[in-house]
């Protein structure tokens, strides 16, 4: 006869998993004009549940990483723009949209300004080759016989960045973290 | 039993896979079928215990750990009845892609945590399709000590939280370890051992399984 009584060992169901699999990303939602984050509370819980233990923390950081991969795309199709500054105008518009959406999903308040702000900070000094690569390379469209591979290279640049600064992004946000320069560049 | 090819998979190591693997493998050979055995395993395990003496008995073993694995397997299930692949114990392309093609799946499990814990990760894959694919699959308890308390526990939670587990399970027995000094499984050495007895157990519960899905596509397709 068991006498012994175990904890379970068997932590996800057949019934999660399909679930998981089965549930639509999450919906954006209106664009919140403050800084603060939903509560510190949240931010804790969201801080010691790790994404592989917790269903819905994994749902909405595959939920995250799809967000990234859309916008690194547009991102290397905006970078592709034949106009020098231009394109990297139309990327940080696009990289500023992507944390937006990175914000509904978190439930993180959102502010466009400050936003643009911690991007441009991002490319321009915390990643120092990002505007520094896309910027050569629209130059480069200024040279003749040159300009296929300064489109090719700007484009390459640009969704690996919108990558990278997506990725950033997600561990700010699963860390319970709000938009905030200084904490973001720390990492 | 249809010709079919046979997945032994869980992305954890020390599970039991290749000891799985060449057993049943070794047990069809002995029962009069044709059976073949994939090395997946860049350790290629099962490729060493066929370079020894009795190098499994005869049943043949194909080396290969490339991301083409399953085009191998696709080729010798026509030459083969049975085709076993063992594949790696963490998670890669050749494993995802021999899931895509393959019949069945056996997913070894120790009754331990960890073992469960990494075990899910790989039925998560299954559940969820591979490939556009959702092959069957059945948990199979290894390296149990017999009449365990924690062995039971984990069984029932398997089957509450929905996941298949054959009825049988490999005990775990120092004579497969003495077996292998050999190049041989326990069934090799002696077909009416008790370890010989598990591994026919759990063949048999394979068999009807495959025999019960071919019954299953020939009615749809009837």
């Amino acid at each position: 006869m068991n006498k012994k009584r175990f904890p379970k060992a068997v932590l996800r169901t057949a019934d999660e998993m399909r679930e998981a699999s089965a549930a639509p990303a999450s919906a954006p939602s209106g664009n919140v004009i403050e800084m603060t984050p939903k509560s510190e509370a949240t931010a804790h819980v969201t801080a010691q549940s790790g994404p592989s233990t917790d269903p819905a923390t994994a749902l909405r950081r595959r939920g995250a990483v799809a967000i990234v991969e859309r916008y690194a795309n547009y991102s290397a199709i905006g970078g592709a723009i034949p106009v020098p500054l231009a394109n990297a105008a139309a990327i940080t518009a696009l990289l500023v949209r992507m944390v937006k959406s990175l914000s509904d999903l978190y439930g993180v308040p959102f502010e466009r300004n400050r936003t643009r702000s911690v991007i441009i900070g991002l490319m321009g000094g915390a990643l120092p080759t990002g505007f520094a690569t896309i910027a050569t390379s629209t130059i480069a469209l200024f040279v003749p016989g040159v300009n296929v591979l300064g489109l090719a290279v700007s484009s390459v640049t640009s969704g690996a960045y919108a990558r990278s600064i997506g990725q950033l992004f997600i561990e700010h946000f699963e860390n319970g973290a709000a938009l905030d320069l200084r904490s973001i560049i720390k990492r | 039993m249809a010709h079919s090819i046979i997945t032994v998979a869980t992305m954890k190591g020390g599970s039991g896979k290749s000891t799985l693997a060449s057993c049943l493998a070794v047990h069809w050979h002995l029962k009069g079928r044709r059976a073949a055995i994939i090395d997946a395993d860049p350790q290629s395990t099962l490729v060493r215990l066929a370079a020894r003496d009795k190098a499994l008995g005869g049943v043949p073993v194909i080396e290969d750990a490339t991301d083409d694995a399953f085009k191998t397997a696709q080729r010798l299930v026509g030459e083969y009845d049975t085709v076993v692949i063992d594949t790696p114990g963490f998670r890669s392309q050749a494993t995802l892609a021999c899931l895509g093609v393959t019949d069945f799946v056996l997913v070894p499990v120790k009754p331990s945590p960890f073992d469960v814990d990494r075990m899910l990760d790989t039925l998560n894959v299954l559940i969820n399709g591979v490939s556009g694919r959702r092959p069957v699959f059945r948990c199979v308890l290894t390296q149990t000590t017999r009449d365990s308390v924690i062995a039971k526990h984990i069984r029932s939670e398997l089957a509450e939280a929905g996941f298949p587990v054959l009825d049988s399970e490999m005990t775990n027995r120092v004579v497969y370890a003495e077996a292998a000094l050999w190049g041989a499984t326990p069934n090799l050495l002696d077909r009416k051992s008790p370890a010989a007895r598990e591994i026919a157990a759990i063949a048999d519960e394979v068999s009807q399984i495959c025999e019960s899905m071919t019954h299953v596509k020939r009615a749809a397709s009837a």
